[in-house]
């Protein structure tokens, strides 16, 4: 402190530095220890990440921007700043999920944590090694949020309304019932695994109970799928929930599907005749941990969480086969990740065993499916909504919709509205190709739309949907159009692919393939539509992607 | 950025140090200038020149006041200070008056416009009027820190004004005093008078390097270890629609502990990250919490914001000295500007005027009577006046608050236990009562980090390895003073 000019300032100042006396030893533990901690981060950062930080800088000195060649200055600053803006979120994003020293902490802290009974961001710590998903927690037990100016005009329980209801219209006018089943989330079935103090019946929210009411006032069935669950919940000695993932067990979603027939038939629904034989039904087995377990990051030996095992009945057609759903059904579901739980298999627990499949098996009749992951508010009704609008009726036919939707997305949930009208295939600037078609084209990425990051959603694959512009045709001849939507696979066992790193502005070279040849695999996965004004547009495969740039 | 983040402890800090230390002396304001630019402009780039228009009508100001009386011009960079009892002329005048203008001018649109909007659609909707598309028309986003680094930069051409501070001419340095990363964006206050010498010369020793870690390392175990598991209880609590009386209290207890950790870890962060740079700030808490009323307790709880409103404001407004009646409408104006200064709702006002008739009242009890409570009363029942406050400083709006001050009272409805279970379980709850042991009975961090000796040293680290092990495995990490 040889120069430090004591007479500064308040006398505490210097009184305060005269005080101070740290041991040499002291010094050099302190400082040496986080000197070497802090370096050693950022060096074993430095020899993964570096890539990151250039790609920063790339976007600091205004690369990849997209301006029109009208833009004023000031537009152009704006635009500088919300893409600067965005590679700033971008990196630190990558900084903490990639860092190798968080990578190797964070599985055992998040273990030490959960051993105490703290979950993560996304999941809450039960009792006997049960999970609960806090997004249900919130449904729970949040202060309701209708008539709240602050959120936005398509979510919570008045939205909900408008939007069943408007669907509803529209499908009355051609005939249709409209049956909606929202399913309770475990922690409203099994409030006591939590600690709860609720043992007996299903924790309903009074805003829920109001809103059941309001939709049977449109004319709209309601299936008491927390009904059905609590039966269950009486006669079973098996749980109806997994433990360590937010779905139901396949016997509680096998009972609710045949509770769901009776209802139907009760209500005298469907018009055409049963078919005489039931299908077959495959026993096996399926072991897992579950999306809940895997949100929370631990060890993969930790044992807060003992692999489950499972019983599943797959649905054989009488001719062998493996049930699919049908176009010509005169039921219609409308499903998210209840349905698709057992059925499709990147979930990790099975398939050709979904709700979709028993019901069909319970009602001996073909039933179609429209089934997404997640969503489950608007993504099965956009995909009828643009289907209608390009001249696609994906509701001729049919005499009953079911729609299926996790309850929390009451709250949760996008209600957005849709314009159900039949159209004709209408012109389109962007390239459309039929099946078994495929197009090697070169173009401008202009956007990319949002990927979730790994492990903070439930499901661990993703399509994301990459819009492209300024083609040319790399096999020559024509591209067939101007721009290109395609669907691609943004996340595959809870990893990034290629597809997250693409920028707006890079030029890239890819495979397009049809979508109706790649649907029936891929069209349940979660997916980001590209912005609203794009949704009445085909959209195609993206089978292969590169920079252009990395040319062999 | 914030400090208790991945990118700030293991990218920025140690990069913005190594370059600051191998800086040449007199580059050294420049380099931190730089780092200060960029660590604030990481939030969003286009504030930074916000920022920069602010330092520059300040720094202008400050010059066209000292210009006038000192023609001699600067020594060493500085003016000598302008005799306190001459009188200014019309030019000092209007410097002052443009600069005060231009800062407040500034903070009241990017913090106030939204609001004073949202009031004037009210009341016209009171009257039957309304507007298509509303009155909005534009939604101003809140620069991060713009409350802390306006006054900061007013207190200068203010203390100039009076005679209080040397108006500086050199640009970079004056730059570096407004943008300084430590305390940019929650403070603590930082007065340029008190940095004014260390701005121009300052030590780097070891003794200091050592002390600013440690404070860094206790400020990021308040906020890592304490704030944020207070934090998760005070925000299910607060955010659910019913919880029972016991949840009820323990989500307000949780709530005091959560924004004291929060906002004192920030301050004594941005302390050690000062000392590491070589500059020594003011403390900004005093064990506040152990406060035997509530004067005491503005004496102890963001010193360098209270010390602001009472130099700036309440002594300007006359302070004690015109009658107590007067006293009393100058501490009720000055907590209600308080308030209104920590967010744009009526809910701080509220918080505000309760502060302030609080106030007034123990003064006027003081006055009346020499009997004084014993300090363990005092004590409990200021923490919890002040806790109660504290709800309408979160709750989202008023009506929240109301319907979470019945909920403190016996036989309302709970949730099914779902809250209780959420916030019961071990780490949470042992968090808490740490949060309580350390509020009541520990030293204060200046203390701690008075003396450091090995053993001293490896606790320390130890505490840092942890802090930094639970921050890599928690998202949760909310800071309350950035909203400010």
């Amino acid at each position: 402190m040889s120069d430090y000019d004591e007479t500064i300032g308040r006398g505490n100042h210097s009184r305060e530095q005269e005080s101070t006396r740290t041991n040499p030893w002291a010094q050099a533990i302190l400082l040496g220890g986080m000197l070497m901690s802090v370096v050693g981060v950022l060096a074993s950062d430095a020899s993964k990440l570096s890539g990151e930080w250039a790609k920063f800088t790339k976007a600091l000195m205004g690369q990849g921007i997209q301006v029109e060649p009208s833009a004023s200055t000031t537009e152009r600053v704006f635009l500088w700043n919300d893409h600067v803006m965005d590679s700033i979120g971008e990196l630190e994003e990558q900084l903490e999920l990639e860092s190798p020293v968080c990578q190797w902490v964070q599985p055992r802290m998040q273990g030490w944590l959960a051993s105490m009974g703290e979950g993560g961001e996304e999941v809450m710590v039960g009792r006997n090694g049960w999970l609960f998903y806090r997004l249900s927690f919130n449904y729970l037990t949040a202060k309701e949020v209708s008539g709240d100016q602050s959120i936005p005009a398509d979510k919570g329980y008045d939205a909900a309304l408008a939007a069943v209801g408007s669907f509803a219209e529209y499908l009355r006018s051609r005939g249709i019932e409209l049956i909606v089943a929202p399913v309770p989330p475990k922690l409203a079935v099994y409030p006591g695994e939590f600690g709860g103090t609720s043992s007996e019946g299903i924790i309903e929210t009074p805003a829920y109970r109001k809103w059941v009411t309001q939709v049977e006032a449109l004319g709209v069935g309601v299936f008491d799928m927390a009904n059905a669950l609590s039966s269950f919940r009486e006669q079973s000695t098996v749980p109806a929930y997994l433990r360590g993932d937010t779905h139901w067990r396949p016997e509680s979603m096998e009972w609710c599907a045949h509770k769901l027939v009776d209802y139907l038939e009760a209500k005298n629904l469907i018009k055409g005749a049963r078919a005489n034989e039931q299908s077959d039904l495959l026993k096996t087995t399926v072991t897992g941990k579950g999306d809940l377990w895997r949100m929370l990051r631990l060890e993969e030996g930790n044992t807060l969480v003992e692999p489950e095992e499972v019983p599943l009945n797959q649905v054989i057609t009488s001719g062998g086969m493996r049930w699919q759903p049908s176009r010509t059904g005169e039921v219609l579901l409308l499903g998210d990740s209840f349905c698709n739980i057992y059925s499709l298999g990147q979930m990790g627990w099975g398939e050709s065993a979904g709700f979709a499949e028993h019901l069909g098996n319970g009602l001996r009749r073909p039933v179609d499916a429209i089934l997404r992951n997640s969503d489950g508010a608007h993504a099965t009704r956009q995909i009828i909504a643009r289907d209608l609008a390009r001249g696609i009726d994906r509701l001729a036919g049919k005499s009953v919709v079911i729609w299926e939707f996790a309850g929390r997305e009451l709250t949760e949930g996008r209600w957005i509205e849709y314009d159900y009208q039949l159209g004709e295939k209408p012109e389109t600037r962007f390239v459309e190709l039929d099946s078994g078609e495929t197009l090697d084209l070169e173009g401008t990425i202009v956007e990319v739309s949002p990927i979730p990051i790994p492990g903070s959603v439930p499901y661990q694959d993703f399509i994301a949907t990459v819009h492209l512009r300024d083609l040319v045709n790399l096999r020559g001849g024509e591209s067939r159009g101007t721009e290109v939507l395609a669907y691609a696979r943004a996340m595959e066992a809870n990893r990034w692919t290629n597809i997250s790193n693409l920028r707006s502005g890079q030029r890239v070279r890819i495979k397009l393939a049809s979508w109706i040849d790649s649907e029936g695999k891929f069209g349940r996965w979660n997916r980001s539509e590209a912005s609203e004004d794009l949704l009445l547009e085909p959209v195609n495969w993206l089978a292969e992607i590169k920079l252009a740039e990395d040319k062999e | 950025m914030v400090f208790s983040s991945h990118v700030f402890l293991f990218w920025f800090l140690p990069v913005a140090l190594a370059v600051y230390y191998l800086s040449p002396r007199g580059i050294k304001p420049l380099t931190l200038t730089l780092f200060s630019y960029f660590f604030y402009g990481w939030s969003n780039p286009l504030f930074a020149i916000l920022m920069l228009l602010c330092t520059a009508v300040n720094y202008a100001a400050g010059l066209i006041i000292a210009r006038e009386q000192d023609r001699a011009g600067p020594v060493q960079g500085e003016f000598s200070t302008l005799p306190p009892d001459s009188p200014r002329t019309r030019r000092q005048k209007l410097a002052l008056i443009v600069s005060v203008i231009a800062s407040l001018g500034m903070l009241a649109f990017f913090k106030y416009w939204n609001f004073g909007i949202e009031n004037f659609e009210r009341i016209f909707q009171a009257f039957g009027l309304t507007q298509n598309g509303g009155w909005n028309l534009i939604h101003v986003v809140l620069p991060l820190g713009i409350s802390f680094y306006t006054f900061q930069a007013m207190s200068y051409t203010i203390d100039v004004y009076r005679g209080e501070a040397r108006a500086i001419s050199n640009f970079t340095r004056f730059a570096c005093y407004v943008s300084m990363f430590p305390q940019l964006v929650a403070g603590p206050i930082v007065r340029y008078q008190d940095v004014a010498d260390q701005l121009r010369k300052r030590s780097h020793t070891l003794d200091k390097c050592t002390r600013g870690a440690a404070y860094l390392i206790v400020g990021l175990a308040q906020k890592v270890l304490l704030a944020n598991p207070c934090g998760r209880i005070a925000d299910t609590c607060f955010n659910a629609e019913s919880r029972d009386m016991l949840e009820a209290w323990t989500g307000v207890c949780a709530y005091s502990f959560q924004i004291y950790f929060d906002f004192s870890g920030y301050s004594n962060m941005a302390i050690g990250l000062g000392l590491m740079l070589g500059f020594t700030f003011l403390r900004n808490f005093d064990s506040p919490y152990r406060s035997r009323g509530l004067t005491d307790f503005w004496r102890r709880w963001h010193i360098s914001l209270s010390t602001w409103l009472r130099d700036y404001l309440y002594v300007p407004l006359g302070g004690n000295r015109r009658g107590p009646l007067r006293t009393y409408v100058n501490l009720m104006l000055v907590m209600l500007i308080g308030g209104l200064w920590h967010g744009a709702s009526w809910n701080f006002v509220l918080w505000g005027g309760g502060h302030g008739a609080w106030l007034a009242i123990e003064r006027l009890i003081c006055r009346r009577t020499k009997w004084r409570p014993p300090p363990i009363l005092s004590i409990c029942a200021t923490f919890l006046g002040v806790s109660l406050l504290w709800v309408l400083f979160r709750a989202d709006d008023l009506g929240s608050a109301m319907a979470y001050y019945r909920s403190l009272l016996p036989g309302n409805g709970g949730n099914h236990g779902l809250v209780g279970a959420a916030i019961g379980n071990a780490y949470l709850l042992g968090s808490l009562t740490a949060a309580a042991v350390v509020v009541f009975a520990a030293p204060p961090t200046c203390r701690v980090t008075r003396q450091i000796g090995p053993i001293k040293a490896i606790a320390l680290l130890l505490t840092f390895l942890l802090t930094v092990a639970l921050l890599s495995s928690q998202s949760y990490n909310p800071f309350i003073y950035f909203l400010f």
